[in-house]
């Protein structure tokens, strides 16, 4: 089959029989759901911008499994070179859409099974690698989105998996068959599950021998027997349902989505399991996935900065701000801020090297160096949006308000539209719809649905800030730089 | 003569392509064909937009007889035509 297009994708996801939840009941008709539909939106993008001769370059790659051309989210990253053009497509979505498109998490995935199932096999003589490249080849031939999911819900956080008082918070085999396994539990915070063609699943923390039956990772189709998915509300996700969602949303058109992804005993045949108890590689895959997702949040966060500085930018405008050297210099805060974070992504791509399966691993200090500085730095350019753009980002009334045609009782004989439209313009020679729109568009991004992807995923996305110090902690070299210490201070011990 | 057009993948483009290459077309009118180059098709020559001086794009697996000939700023876009408009000449002497 031939890359989709974006409706042939969003097609594509009508014939799944993929069980949604939201707000207590069942949705039937999700992908028309306007409160989901951004999200799916933001996913065929992926799939429309491959087929543009002005982005197909980074949208798509040849496939080492095939020699075919594919969507670079299903790739293996086969150099270097593909690593940075992994992180410059993110940048290039996020700016495009101004959300979490979310087809990343499967990429990332996709690159760490590949060579721990490699690495794996050599220890144990198992045919996970084999299973692995056969599934990918479908994902490739098919054009499929996938969910990587890692996060299971963890219960208490002071206890390992066995240790749980519910077995299930953490996902677990719970009978292993002569053609399968079935598998218990669930995955958090899924990303474009509900998007998703298919689920890759992988274990959530390095484990010992004593959580052996957590040491699972599989893939399985998104509508399979016994799998559900609970929709993840978003801040001020309601709005997508109102009249004049168009200007209130601030990002009508696109936008991310998680969800909680629930396994009530699903088979999963042998063919699909990539591991199966082999504790010891549980860590190495949580390492390598988490190593590459640090990667791409120096692409993707970027973007999505991209397009709130431009707002903030814009806002200055439109609020007659823009000649103030101190927004200027804000400004140039958040571009360095920003770009600050590309380097990151770039630099940990460019330093990448071959697994022992051929396909090509960030430079995992750097990465886990991408990331920490994703922990703080949107943080920082929201709050310099937020200082440029002014208070009305949160006190501006509603598109009804000024779109009201109510008389007000008072001497002027004024509507309601009529005061909001005197009261809320900036710049004259703007009209105030722009400057509402834009307004609406920088909350959306700092503290309204999109803030999901663009703040907390930044926090906890990929792993918490801790995750990486460990990381730092463990890759840091100390001892190779005390060492330089002492000989340039000239310490003989 | 066919020009083969490429674009790199556009992470961050500093200028409109899109509308680069339209001006660009303009400015050759029925003197020069169009297309999108495509890999391993030969094109007599070949347009590289890029969206930045980093130019990254592999363009080996786009065959161009009269050699290529690229863009990155907007403001090199005459250049890039008088470039283009050489290579032309040069093409129709030797026939
Ligand atoms: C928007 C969003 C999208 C996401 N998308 C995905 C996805 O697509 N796929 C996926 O698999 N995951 C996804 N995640 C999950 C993400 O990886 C987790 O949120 C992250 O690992 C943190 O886990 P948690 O949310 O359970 O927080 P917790 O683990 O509860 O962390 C809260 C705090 O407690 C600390 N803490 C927790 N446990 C310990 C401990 N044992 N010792 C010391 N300190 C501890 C943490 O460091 C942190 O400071 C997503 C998360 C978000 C917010
Ligand atoms: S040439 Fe510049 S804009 Fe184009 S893909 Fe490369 S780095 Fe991005």
């Amino acid at each position: 089959m031939a890359l989709m297009t974006g409706s042939e994708y969003i097609e594509s996801l009508r014939k799944l029989n993929t069980k949604v939840y939201l707000f207590g009941e069942k949705i039937d008709n999700w992908v028309d759901h306007p409160m989901i539909r951004p999200s799916i939106n933001c996913v065929a993008i992926t799939y429309d911008l491959a087929h543009d001769p002005e982005y197909s370059d980074l949208m798509t790659a040849t496939s080492n499994l095939t020699g075919k051309k594919v969507n670079r989210f299903a790739h293996l990253h086969q150099s270097a070179e593909d690593l940075r053009n992994k992180v410059k497509m993110q940048r290039l979505l996020g700016q495009k859409t101004a959300s979490c498109f979310q087809r990343c998490v499967g990429m990332d995935a996709f690159n760490a099974v590949y060579s721990t199932t490699y690495e794996t096999d050599e220890k144990y003589g198992t045919h996970y690698h084999e299973n692995f490249k056969k599934y990918l080849t479908y994902v490739q031939e098919n054009d499929l989105t996938v969910d990587g999911a890692m996060t299971d819900p963890k219960g208490d956080r002071g206890l390992a998996p066995s240790k749980q008082t519910d077995p299930d918070l953490f996902l677990r085999i719970v009978e292993k068959r002569a053609d399968g396994i079935v598998v218990r539990g669930a995955k958090a915070h899924q990303t474009g599950s509900i998007n998703s063609h298919e689920h890759l699943i992988m274990p959530t923390i390095a484990m010992t021998e004593a959580d052996k039956s957590y040491a699972v990772s599989f893939a399985c189709p998104s509508d399979a027997e016994g799998l559900f998915m609970i929709y993840g509300r978003q801040s001020c996700d309601t709005r997508k349902m109102e009249e004049l969602a168009d200007i209130d949303v601030g990002n009508k058109q696109f936008g991310g989505q998680e969800a909680l992804v629930v396994f009530d005993n699903v088979f999963i045949p042998n063919d699909r399991i990539f591991l199966c108890e082999e504790w010891d590689f549980a860590g190495m895959l949580v390492e390598r996935f988490a190593g590459y997702h640090r990667q791409s949040y120096g692409g993707c966060k970027v973007g999505v900065g991209d397009a709130l500085i431009g707002a903030a930018a814009l806002i200055a405008d439109y609020n007659g701000a823009q000649k103030a050297s101190h927004v200027k210099d804000k400004l140039i805060e958040m571009t360095h801020l920003n770009e600050t974070l590309y380097c990151c992504g770039i630099a940990c791509s460019a330093e990448g090297y071959p697994t022992k399966a051929g396909n090509y691993q960030i430079d995992l200090l750097l990465a886990n160096v991408c990331k920490q500085n994703v922990t703080r730095f949107p943080y920082e350019i929201v709050r310099l949006a937020e200082d440029i753009a002014g208070g009305l980002v949160v006190t501006m009334p509603s598109a009804q308000d000024f779109r009201s045609s109510e008389k007000v009782p008072t001497e002027s004989g004024l509507t309601v539209g009529e005061w909001c439209n005197k009261f809320f313009q900036g710049v004259a020679s703007v009209p105030t719809e722009n400057r509402q729109r834009l307004m609406r568009f920088i909350e959306n991004l700092c503290l309204g649905a999109s803030a999901v992807g663009y703040r907390t995923e930044s926090m906890h996305g990929a792993g918490s800030p801790q995750a990486q110090r460990i990381m730092i902690a463990r890759q840091g070299n100390i001892e190779g730089k005390k060492a330089l210490a002492k000989k340039l201070a000239g310490i003989k011990d | 003569m066919l020009c083969g057009v490429k674009f790199c993948g556009g992470c961050n483009p500093r200028y409109e392509r899109g509308k680069a290459l339209a001006a660009i077309k303009e400015r050759f009118g029925e003197n020069l064909r169009f297309a999108y180059a495509e890999e391993g098709v030969r094109c007599d020559l070949l347009l590289y937009i890029a969206g930045c001086v980093n130019r990254c794009t592999a363009l080996d697996a786009y065959p161009a007889g009269e050699g290529v000939v690229s863009l990155w700023d907007e403001e090199s876009i005459g250049e890039v035509c008088a470039r283009m408009d050489a290579i032309l000449r040069q093409a129709s002497r030797d026939f």
